[in-house]
């Protein structure tokens, strides 16, 4: 009876104690992922749809602009040899410094179309870290 | 009339032959240069020597018409917006990442006929790239390029 009662304290205890573990672990790991969220995804977030309104319009391999698409083509980014993906990351980092793209003509039609200074920076911060990612 | 004009373009011609127009230097010892710090096989650097080194590195070779105007003009604008936007002499002075986005750019250049600069090629019959050529220095870029991050 004693053996009884004692297991049922033990497991009664070990339930509890379960539950709190479990609680305290999933609170945890929602608040980190929310810390995750914020710090990352919504820059990537931010990333895409600059590069959706401002830069995909030429650079897809579906685009009509033979020369834009062959320079870069975001769809495909991914599908090129390392180096050139590097490559591809640096060209960008380049362009947008110097302030070639998207290009001047394009923008007096589509003013509307020019980078802003957060924009850009969030692209140049992007292209930096994704670099630096593929050349470990 | 005819002779006037006749008379007025060699005027010309006389006239800007006087415009201060430096061609940039040319430099032929280069620490940092591409075939001097690389073992490539010889007719790979004897082609990049014919067909590039000529706007992309200090070691410009200049024909004799390149110092006269109007020629001199473009000679001097190809050459140094050819050196700025790459220069072989510097080439070990770049880091990895912007090593491989030249060697990314060689290749599509070539692929698109792009480079070397067709007006150049008038003019230089030795530059021009067959298409057993093209291919292997496009086999050569990737090659130099992967190796370079292995």
């Amino acid at each position: 009876m004693k053996k009884i009662t004692f297991a049922v304290i033990a497991l009664t205890i070990g339930f509890v104690s379960m539950s709190f573990i479990n609680k305290a672990d999933s609170s945890l790991t929602k608040a980190s992922n929310d810390v995750l969220i914020n710090s990352n995804e919504i820059t990537n977030e931010e990333v895409k749809s600059i590069i959706d309104n401002k830069c995909y319009g030429c650079h897809n391999s579906e685009s009509k602009n033979t020369k834009g698409k062959k320079k870069l083509s975001f769809d495909k980014l991914d599908e090129l040899s390392i180096y050139k993906q590097i490559g591809k990351y640096e060209g960008i980092h380049e362009t947008i410094t110097e302030g070639e793209m998207p290009p001047e003509k394009f923008l007096a039609k589509y003013p509307d179309k020019a980078l802003t200074d957060k924009e850009k920076e969030a692209l140049l911060s992007w292209a930096t870290t994704k670099g630096e990612e593929l050349t470990k | 009339m005819l002779k006037k004009i006749l008379f007025g373009v060699i005027i010309l011609f006389a006239i800007i032959q006087f415009i201060p127009n430096e061609l940039p230097k040319i430099t032929l010892e280069n620490k940092d240069d591409l075939l001097s710090n690389n073992e490539f096989p010889i007719e790979i650097e004897n082609q990049i020597r014919a067909s590039c080194y000529d706007c992309h590195s200090n070691e410009t070779i200049y024909p004799w018409y390149s110092y006269i105007a109007p020629v001199s003009f473009l000679v001097k604008r190809d050459t140094k917006v050819g050196r700025k936007e790459l220069n072989f002499s510097d080439w070990e002075s770049l880091d990895k990442k912007k090593k491989a986005k030249y060697l990314t750019n060689i290749i599509e250049e070539i692929e698109e006929g792009e480079m070397p600069f067709p007006p150049y090629l008038i003019t230089h019959s030795d530059a021009k790239l067959s298409d057993e050529m093209k291919q292997a220095l496009m086999d050569w870029a990737d090659d130099y390029a992967e190796s370079l991050f292995e």
